[in-house]
């Protein structure tokens, strides 16, 4: 019998292989938040005044804000007091220099991800920054980056080394004003990547930062900060695990990213974080701020996300179109299985002229699975000749799930042209007659008509991630099928 | 409290809770009850995120009262000539009270009532009783609370068993020019029982505004309930036709059972500020509902059209299909909701929503919503906002037409794909060529030459 993926079977018994605990010391803060914990927090990673006097505003600010309540997700109310907000692996001396002084624990555990490291990474030449619970443990390929212009370290090293460059752009495109759980981030955030492209440069490798939550009872609030000058190019990649835990645990991160004229970020991000248990115990609360800012002529920012993790995604990848002919462009495949919830979906606000926007947008419901695309679409009166194009299709796998789709648009300007479709449907007996009668069987047949109706969005991932992120759906589809 | 000045308004002869009946009293208390609890809604809402009533909420409204009726009316005298040609079934309504010299109710078949609401509230107590109140519910519409606690007058139709009545039945609500702020609460009742038919249209029409030189504004809050039972189908039809000064906000709710129909023809041409809602229950299997919308706005127009359709049980339809052209500065809002329950497998939820932004500060916000928990579905929804394709206009221009004419054309044309759903007829003939004046004055608002067709507008629809 031809099967066109490898038996699902050994796929359904890795489960959430990423779900081990690393044993390793660590250095955490006691659970709480205060004016006393960010001080800490700022001192241990001795940051200039500028930053301490930012988190204590954004603290402060966030104390005043009421928690958003809009979305379709549900969840018990968080504590935060209950959070640890600091948690580093311990080292001898204040951050590893080279990655012999990284703890070999930590290595291995990146190992068994599968994240390269090391120098075997050349073969795979992409440049790693490691994130581990709260620090950067190692950024590889920093030299070779160097040599061209690129900064790639981590988000504490970019406050030590390049503290102009980041008062000149931190909050500028999500100001801790901007949501309850920005504003948390901005207060407590601990690390995260940071990354520069100077003008005219085409950066030669992929960059990607490799995000691990380890210890219990800890939240990360990483802040990845990306620039790009004049005429340069990025394509950066995100991936997320944690350890299988019978509690939630909260991420809540913000990706800031820049596009000056001409300029191109491409951000990909391969979300896996621990969804919990088929009771829908446990798992990640993955509620994320992510935006990019066009602010450039002929600048462009393309985001493409493949969500199967977390037990709760809240995230909307945005475009601002300030420059003329800026583009902006969302991909994503958003996977829902036993009690997961998912809101997403994406913002272009369209404020230049001959601005352009296209939204693809794929979920994927199963078991209890609640799966929700929420997008706006809004053109500025001074948008002229600006056009958005939305498609958002659900699929339906089994009669206990939900698929929901609400898009908002919004058009103060004739010119523009705005256009939206969506379809919600399951896998019809004809296609899966038509397979079967071709040999294929039902599991198979399945698998690969989800992967058929997520494929306009995995072509657009580097290749390395659209086979991980095709593996990745048939783990989480785990028991859905039939 | 902003909510005081619509509750307390009181013309001196009638309180708004106390009458006659105690049932209706204590309807009254409820939604007097159900009204204060929530108030008026305000923007930060997510259902009027769009439409602010800020305008309504200031302004002092007294209840209407028909008295100033001009017997030279002409709007009205031209509707009386044609009440004694074929057409049968006509109820009139100035300021929200009924006029039966201006009206015509029979001969009516066996069985149907058809009466004002205000002679529906003497002699069906049972029938308004089961009914009234339950389909739009109060305790989550402040303006059907705010329509109850204010209902007066307004239309009852009764048709029995496997009784189809042929003729449409014609409601005309006019809004008199005052100078004072009015405001008035139209109730409609409608049931059907099983394998009934009837079409009927509700016509909101006022008085010009070039009448009204220091015109006050008129704030309409009708509600219309429809119960279709087993196989019954009603066409109804929505015409929206005030002036600028109009406040309007409506909602139609409707029950449906097993295999009945509803089909929604919704013309909006003219108005101030105007918000539609329309709420449909699919209630038995096999079901069907068909929402069909057009709105030709300018000036400083404002409309919201808010639909929701919940598909309660297995293998029902439903459609909606609603297109807006946008001249001047007006705005319009689009919001439609399909809920899939979770037992309703084999929906069938169809959503399009089309418009056409013809000037500069025109703004259009749209919102097709799915919510779905059934997976055995077929469900779409699709939006667009753009302008006249500029290939079209040159292909029509190439061929001899000057570009007003073949803007002209191609927006007619655009408004004819909805038109041309209606049942082929009179009543059709007499909305092609209302929309094709509301087209005409739009394109030549925007030229200051242009001659209005002020006559033809403001009368009533006719048709024999």
């Amino acid at each position: 019998m031809a099967t066109t993926t490898p038996p699902l079977e050994r796929m359904l018994e890795r489960g959430y292989s990423q779900g081990f605990v690393t044993e390793v010391d660590s250095d955490s803060l006691a659970p709480g938040l205060s004016e006393a914990v960010i001080r800490q927090i700022s001192a241990k990673k001795n940051e200039p005044e500028f930053l301490l006097q930012w988190r204590l505003q954004a603290y402060f600010h966030w104390l005043t804000m009421p928690v958003p309540r809009w979305s379709r997700v549900h969840y018990e109310p968080i504590d935060y007091n209950s959070i640890c907000y600091y948690s580093a692996p311990k080292t001898t001396s204040e951050g590893p220099k080279s990655l012999d002084e990284v703890d070999p624990e930590i290595l291995r555990t990146y190992e068994r991800l599968g994240v390269p490291l090391h120098e075997r990474a050349r073969l795979a030449g992409v440049a790693v920054d490691a994130v581990f619970d709260s620090v950067s443990v190692a950024t590889t390929f920093q030299d070779e980056l160097a040599a061209q212009g690129i900064l790639f370290c981590s988000f504490s090293e970019a406050v030590q080394k390049h503290p102009q460059l980041v008062q000149r752009y931190l909050g500028s495109v999500v100001p801790y004003t901007d949501n309850f759980y920005a504003a948390l981030n901005a207060a407590v955030f601990s690390d995260g990547s940071f990354c520069y492209i100077p003008k005219g440069v085409r950066c030669p490798m992929e960059l990607s930062t490799y995000f691990r939550i380890n210890s219990a009872n800890t939240g990360q609030f990483e802040r990845t900060l990306i620039i790009a000058e004049d005429d340069s190019y990025v394509s950066y990649l995100e991936g997320c695990t944690a350890p299988m835990r019978d509690e939630n645990q909260l991420h809540a991160a913000v990706v800031e990213l820049v596009a000056l004229e001409n300029a191109e970020i491409k951000y990909a991000t391969v979300q896996n974080w621990y969804p919990g248990d088929e009771e829908g115990n446990g798992g990640i609360f993955n509620f994320v701020t992510k935006r990019g800012l066009c602010v450039g002529a002929h600048s462009k920012i393309s985001w493409t996300q493949v969500e199967t993790g977390s037990a709760i995604t809240w995230k909307y990848p945005s475009v601002i179109l300030k420059g003329d002919y800026s583009v902006g462009e969302f991909y994503s495949v958003a996977l829902t299985n036993n009690y997961q919830q998912a809101d997403t979906g994406t913002k272009m606000t369209h404020l230049g002229k001959h601005t352009r926007s296209t939204i693809i947008s794929k979920g994927i419901s199963a078991g209890h699975g609640q799966n929700c695309y929420r997008g706006l679409v809004k053109v500025g009166p001074k948008a002229l000749d600006s056009r958005n194009y939305s498609q958002c299709d659900s699929l339906l796998l089994g009669s206990l799930c939900g698929a929901h789709t609400l898009p908002y648009i919004e058009v103060k300007n004739p010119q523009a042209q705005v256009e939206h479709e969506a379809t919600t449907t399951k896998i019809s007996d004809e296609q899966l007659y038509y397979c079967q009668q071709r040999g294929i069987d039902t599991e198979a047949a399945v698998s690969m008509l989800v992967s058929g109706f997520c494929k306009e969005v995995f072509h657009k991932l580097p290749m390395e991630f659209a086979v991980e992120a095709q593996a990745l759906m048939e783990v989480s589809l785990e028991g859905a099928i039939g | 409290m902003q909510n005081a000045r619509l509750l307390n308004e009181t013309d001196g002869y009638n309180s708004p809770v106390n009458s006659g009946w105690p049932w209706l009293t204590a309807f009254r208390q409820q939604a007097q009850q159900d009204f204060s609890a929530q108030g008026l809604p305000t923007i930060q809402q997510e259902e009027w995120k769009y439409t602010s009533i800020k305008t309504l909420a200031n302004t002092a409204f007294n209840l209407a009262s028909p008295g100033a009726v001009n017997k030279q009316n002409k709007a009205l005298s031209s509707s009386n000539k044609t009440s004694n040609t074929k057409q049968n079934y006509r109820l009139t309504f100035v300021a929200g009270r009924f006029q039966a010299n201006w009206s015509q109710l029979g001969p009516l078949p066996h069985g149907i009532k058809l009466m004002p609401l205000k002679q529906a509230l003497e002699q069906e107590h049972s029938l308004i009783q089961t009914h009234m109140g339950r389909i739009a519910q109060h305790h989550n519409h402040p303006f059907a609370a705010l329509n109850s606690l204010w209902l007066e007058d307004g239309v009852l139709l009764y048709v029995p068993r496997d009784c189809h009545l042929e003729k449409p039945i014609h409601c005309l609500f006019y809004s008199p020019a005052g100078t004072e702020p009015q405001a008035c609460y139209p109730r409609l009742l409608i049931v059907l029982e099983p394998g009934a038919q009837a079409q009927l249209i509700e016509e909101y029409l006022a008085s010009p505004q070039q009448e009204q030189k220091d015109g006050a504004p008129n704030f309409t809050d009708s509600i219309t309930e429809v119960v279709l039972a087993k196989g019954a189908r009603l066409t109804h039809f929505k015409l929206l036709r005030e002036n600028a000064l109009g406040r309007h906000i409506a909602g139609i709710h409707v029950e449906q059972a097993g295999n009945s129909c509803f089909q929604s023809f919704s013309l909006a041409l003219d108005g101030g500020l105007c918000r539609n809602d329309i709420q449909v229950r699919l209630n038995a299997e096999g079901a069907q509902v068909q929402l069909d919308g057009l709105y030709i706005l300018a000036d400083h127009q404002h409309l919201d059209n808010h639909l929701r359709v919940d598909h309660l049980k297995p293998g029902c339809n439903s459609e909606v299909f609603y297109k807006g052209v946008l001249n001047g500065q007006a705005r319009g809002v689009f919001n439609g909701m399909a809920i899939v329950h979770p037992d309703a497998q084999k929906s069938d939820a169809r959503q399009v929503n089309k418009n056409l932004l013809l000037s500069k500060k025109a703004e259009m916000d749209t919102k097709p919503e799915l919510q779905i928990e059934a997976d055995d579905v077929k469900c779409s929804h699709g939006a667009t906002v753009g302008q006249l394709d500029n290939e079209a206009l040159f292909y029509l221009s190439s061929r001899g037409l000057d570009r007003d004419s073949a803007r002209t054309l191609l927006t007619s044309a655009f408004a004819h794909e909805l038109l041309n759903r209606i049942p082929a007829g009179q009543l059709r003939k007499q909305l092609t060529s209302l929309t094709r004046d509301a087209l005409a004055r739009d394109a030549q608002a925007v030229q200051p030459d242009g001659a209005l067709l002020a006559d033809k507008k403001y009368k009533p629809l006719r048709w024999s």
